[in-house]
């Protein structure tokens, strides 16, 4: 009798530990990111996604985007929802994207990203993605 | 006659020493300003938590930005408080941490993290839009909302009220950043072009803080005339640093000399009024013709030198006309043993 609860017990311990690294993994940023790619339609091989959530304006969020567009396809910027076509055109302005490059309003997938994997310590809320020849991220970094 | 020679070289060469001292701004005569007020009053139930950012309406009416309380106040002329405006947050109408503040147009644009904040004289809010680099300096020039800016070619930024930019123009200052090692470039391009821009009916200003040049453009952004401040030693010493630096191997792990002449500018009536923040100088207003862009009157407000310097600090000027009489009101905002509040003083004009 002993020995069935005790065969139970490690079951149900067994189950739920399963479950929480189930958990862990299909929540960990670097997933969550990977199945957004997979699932937008502006994703292609050689991408790079900014997910600008907050401009600072001393800090310039674009920085590797100068070294970045000479040498990749696809650049898109998200940007907030709420940023009008004007926003729009001053933020391609102050940052000098290029006219092939895109700037969208952020989709609910990837604020739900934000929200997730932002590091709210040092306020890192904006992030760049670079998915690499075979449609791999190869590049997830926090700003 | 050796004698006479010698009574007579002393002679000159005072005189030369003498000659050599003056300079017409030291004839200009300094005029004692009067306090008549300072608010917020105790009872009023409204305080600042940071010393305010101030603009005039056409009615006297004063407009106090407070960084801290992300918000604005409205007092009318005699410092009666009015209305709170804005509170915190990045929806339509809310402030987070604003730092210029400016009227025109009957309407009061605020500048803050996010972006610019149009608000009518009521503080209802009417539109607003996001800018993308740091703002030094803000005007409003009829229709237009005139913005100096970090990351740019150009020192003043045009951009309409909806927030579309229209164009820029003026000369930034630029030097050889590769000698202020360990200093970001923007760091450095922010310092070395930190300025004020006034504006009249058809001109434009813009007063260096750092060298003291001031440039007046048409409305075009046509240069018109540049002029610089004389006799303040240290913009010649800011101009040295920054432009003849071939003395200075490397700057390293040092803080940038940093030597502002004055706090705030202000346009009233053909003048520009200047708030001087020098220790040397410090609780003195400087006029300047907006044709001659010379200093023609200066005003005392505080005897700085009679009190240690970081103990009291002011921080932005209003001016108004009192609607019977020629005499001037000066507003301007302080801070006093962590106290925060506006001083109003008295002058007449002529």
């Amino acid at each position: 009798m002993k020995i069935k609860h005790l065969f139970f017990f490690s079951l149900i311990l067994l189950i739920i530990g399963i479950f929480i690294n189930a958990y862990a993994y299909i929540s960990k940023c670097e997933n969550v990111i990977k199945r957004n790619v997979n699932k937008d339609i502006f994703m292609g091989r050689r991408t790079v996604v900014y997910l600008v959530n907050n401009v600072q304006t001393y800090c310039r969020p674009c920085t590797d985007y100068k070294l970045l567009k000479e040498k990749e396809g696809n650049i898109v910027f998200y940007v907030e929802k709420d940023f009008s076509d004007i926003d729009i055109e001053n933020f391609r302005d102050a940052f000098e994207i290029r006219n092939k490059d895109k700037v969208l309003r952020i989709t609910d997938s990837w604020k739900k990203l934000i929200d997730k994997c932002m590091n709210k310590k040092n306020n890192s809320t904006n992030f760049l993605i670079i998915i690499n020849k075979s449609g791999k991220v190869e590049k997830v970094e926090r700003f | 006659m050796k004698k006479l020679v010698c009574i007579l070289s002393i002679l000159i060469s005072f005189s030369l020493i003498g000659l050599s001292g003056f300079t017409p701004e030291e004839k200009i005569k300094l005029v004692k300003l009067e306090l008549v007020r300072k608010f917020p009053l105790e009872e009023q139930e409204v305080f600042f938590k940071t010393t305010p950012k101030i603009a005039l309406d056409s009615s006297g009416n004063v407009y106090a930005m407070d960084n801290m309380q992300h918000t604005f106040f409205k007092f009318d002329r005699y410092g009666n408080f009015l209305k709170k405006i804005g509170r915190r947050g990045q929806g339509p109408g809310e402030l987070e941490f604003p730092f210029l503040i400016s009227l025109g147009e009957n309407k009061v644009f605020i500048s803050d993290n996010k972006g610019i904040s149009i608000f009518d004289l009521d503080g209802k809010f009417i539109n607003g839009f996001r800018k993308f680099r740091f703002t030094r300096s803000m005007a409003v020039f009829k229709d237009k909302v005139l913005l100096s800016e970090s990351n740019t070619n150009n020192l003043i930024a045009v951009y309409s009220h909806s927030g579309k930019k229209l164009n820029s123009f003026g000369e930034i200052y630029k030097i050889n950043y590769s000698i202020l090692t360990d200093w970001q470039r923007y760091r450095v391009e922010n310092v070395i072009n930190w300025g004020e821009i006034v504006c009249s009916n058809n001109y434009i200003f813009f007063v260096s803080a750092l060298f003291g040049d001031i440039y007046k453009y048409d409305s075009n952004g046509n240069l018109i005339k540049k002029k610089r401040i004389k006799n303040i030693d240290f913009l010649e010493d800011n101009k040295k640093f920054y432009f003849k630096t071939t003395t200075i191997k490397k700057w390293r792990n040092k803080s940038l000399p940093l030597r502002l002449y004055f706090q705030s500018a202000v346009y009233f009536e053909n003048k520009i009024y200047l708030l001087l923040i020098d220790k040397n100088i410090y609780g003195e207003i400087w006029k300047l013709d907006k044709d001659k862009l010379e200093v023609e009157k200066k005003y005392s407000f505080f005897n700085f030198r009679e009190t240690l310097p970081t103990q009291i600090r002011s921080r932005n000027i209003g001016i108004n006309k009192r609607n019977d009489d020629n005499i001037l009101n000066f507003y301007i905002s302080f801070i006093s043993e962590g106290e925060h509040f506006i001083n109003v003083y008295t002058s007449k004009m002529k």
